[in-house]
């Protein structure tokens, strides 16, 4: 019963309400959360996904995918630490982090 | 039938721990909320003998990530300021966004055939081998992605330099 | 108490409760006995340290310690748990209820979780997993962000900002205790810790008796003595400071969960790294495997307790500093090291061993001049009229 599509499953699930808290949500820290929610459910994908085939060496689909997964996490985390300058940055400025006031540039 | 009783219970705190995260009004509840489904999803990944992938998750996802956003939540706080609405004007929009898009993505699945095959355990040395053969180049330019990341981050906080203190 | 005590007991344990459960259970049944185990172990672990702790801190400041509540005041801890658990329980108004309750809770969680990885002896782990050390590593680091939620729960500035030191303080030492570690798994081959041991008990020696593995092993216990927040690295939680940090605003039982955490992850800790460098369960022949594991990993403990009654407190910048300036290049170092050992070593002989050593010692001095620099120069007195 428990092949690869139930983990798919639940990281569709995921995935879904990560797009809600990133369309939704109005401060910009929780779209960030959504952000890593979404790629956290990508990440299980992957991993599910090349479950199908059997572990060996060289770059052959389970290596590959889990390979795939740990650079998922890692370009995250930069991602992250990007994200989160440019919130303090403009909280620097404009003193809140609510992305509704963040519409300076207007035409 | 243990396996299944993992996998639901593990399912259970994801699913419960993204639903906190995006669905709650107090922001440092929401950054727990995140660090649950982080754990979670570790937990589903040592279901499937994915070892060294689920303690990098831990390691890095809710280690240092869960640890950089819960930092910017303590710090972002404004003492006295009443809880604004944290949802914007798009949340009919959104929620038809995630549910639509979910479903394509389970009806996708479900019609896909059903495999269950036992899950083999990749030893972390066919991991390491893989990068340091075949993923060379990406690997390094991953590092060369971390250092710019850390050096642009300094200075996009540092500020445009006038020291008011 | 022979060697095979526990083993013995947990597969009659075991073959009583398949008795009225199906086979395929017998996984289970096995992972929760040996939880049940770990989650003995760990508070009874840490009542037995509290009292060595007192006993031996007065003895190193000329008193007895605790005296009356037992031959020897065995019973102590007994009595301060009682004390704890009849405190009132104070949540300040404004603070966030399910966070105040929920947050002390979760502070033990990681520490007890690395109890299940450490080889307790001779085919005693309790998660033999092949990636063992990296979840050690991962178990130890979760507890970051759950020290920020204790922190913030009470809304009080003073919580906020030791929470956020405490978290600074474990990430900067997370990183050269994992690159310390990285050089065992570079010097064994496999990410297992029942592996290390069984490959000390392979080689011969301890991996603490080379050139690289001593000075791993100093920056890894440095790393957990400051991870764990005990003195000299307490700063975020002493109780002069901060008013007491981030765990100023909990009484009762919600402050000893803070410090069993704080215990059992020493703990934990110090017999981490007993089976890492100090070759775990490997020892003569005459005593149980469980012991002479104990035996190490109380003999560490005991230098974290000297410590504490010796070394005054660091400051928050210098800790940092301390982290960041000196143990990380250090340990980068010593993993240059660990690979040349494995080099040189093809030519055998002394100087195979003498020069890792004097390269390491000399870049050991170089990084603390450079640091004592730093530091005397931040502490200099400044002029009134100098700017900023």
């Amino acid at each position: 019963m428990l092949g690869p599509m139930a983990y798919a499953v639940v990281a569709a699930l995921l995935f879904g309400l990560g797009i809600f808290g990133a369309l939704a949500r109005r401060h910009a820290v929780a779209v960030l959360i959504s952000i890593e929610l979404m790629l956290t459910a990508v990440a299980l994908n992957f991993v599910s996904f090349s479950r199908l085939h059997p572990a060996q060496e060289g770059l052959t689909g389970q290596v590959a995918g889990q390979a795939f997964a740990i650079f998922l996490i890692a370009v995250a985390a930069a991602e992250t630490i990007v994200a989160l300058a440019l919130v303090f940055s403009l909280y620097r400025s404009l003193k809140t982090a609510s992305l509704d006031r963040f519409s300076i540039l207007k035409w | 039938m243990p396996v299944e009783v993992a996998f639901g219970v593990l399912s259970l705190f994801t699913l419960a721990g993204g639903v906190i995260a995006v669905g709650s009004r107090n922001m440092f509840r929401a950054a727990l909320g995140l660090m649950l489904s982080l754990i979670g999803v570790a937990g589903l990944f040592l279901l499937q003998n994915a070892q060294f992938l689920a303690a990098v998750q831990v390691l890095i996802f809710a280690g240092g990530i869960a640890v950089l956003i819960v930092y910017a939540v303590a710090l972002l706080e404004k003492p006295g300021e009443p809880l604004e609405a944290v949802f914007g004007k798009l949340v009919p929009v959104a929620a038809l966004t995630g549910a639509v898009v979910s479903g394509m993505v389970i009806a996708g699945i479900l019609k896909a055939a059903e495999s269950s095959s036992p899950p083999a355990a990749v030893p972390a040395r066919f991991i390491g081998q893989v990068f340091l053969n075949h993923l060379l180049v990406p690997f390094e330019a991953l590092s060369l992605l971390l250092l710019s990341a850390l050096v642009g981050a300094l200075l996009v906080a540092r500020g445009s330099g006038e020291d008011k203190h | 108490m022979g060697e095979n005590f526990f083993i013995s007991l947990k597969s009659q344990l075991a073959d009583i409760a398949l008795a009225w459960l199906p086979a395929s259970w017998q996984p289970m049944i096995s992972a929760i006995l040996v939880s049940c185990a770990v989650m003995a172990f760990a508070p009874l672990t840490m009542m037995f340290l509290t009292w060595f702790e007192r006993k031996a801190v007065g003895r190193f400041q000329d008193r007895y310690g605790p005296n009356r509540v037992g031959p020897f005041g065995i019973f102590q801890p007994l009595a301060d748990g009682v004390k704890m658990a009849q405190k009132e329980d104070i949540i300040p108004e404004g603070a966030d209820r399910l966070l105040h309750h929920l947050a002390p809770a979760l502070v033990v969680v990681p520490a007890f979780l690395m109890f299940i990885f450490v080889p307790f002896g001779r085919d005693m782990v309790a998660a033999d997993l092949d990636t063992g050390l990296l979840f050690f590593l991962a178990a130890s680091g979760l507890s970051a962000p759950l020290i920020i939620s204790g922190g913030w729960a009470p809304r009080n500035k003073f919580s906020v900002l030791g929470g956020l030191r405490a978290a600074a303080q474990m990430l900067a030492y997370a990183i050269p205790m994992a690159l310390s570690v990285v050089a065992v798994v570079m010097a064994t081959g496999s990410l297992s810790i029942s592996a290390v041991v069984e490959a000390q008990a392979r080689l011969g020696y301890w991996y603490v008796l080379t050139p690289w593995g001593a000075f791993a092993f100093v920056i890894f216990f440095l790393c957990t003595v400051a991870e764990a927040k005990r003195t000299p690295f307490d700063m975020p939680e002493a109780e002069s400071e901060l008013v007491a940090g981030f765990h100023t605003e909990y009484s009762g039982l919600k402050f000893a969960m803070f410090f069993m955490a704080e215990f059992t992850g020493s703990y934990a800790a110090c017999m981490f790294a007993a089976s890492l460098f100090l070759g775990g369960w490997i020892g003569p022949e005459f005593l149980p495997s469980w012991l002479i594991l104990q035996v190490k990993a109380m003999a560490l403990f005991f230098v974290m307790v000297w410590f504490r009654g010796t070394i005054p407190r660091f400051r928050t910048d210098q800790l940092l500093a301390l982290a960041w300036k000196f143990l990380f290049p250090m340990s980068v170092l010593v993993l240059v090291a660990t690979g040349a050992w494995y080099f040189l070593r093809m030519d055998s002989g002394i100087a195979a061993i003498i020069w890792p050593f004097l390269s390491l010692t000399l870049a050991w001095w170089g990084l603390s001049v450079v640091l004592a620099h730093e530091f005397i120069r931040a502490n200099r007195p400044r002029r009134a009229d100098n700017a900023g």
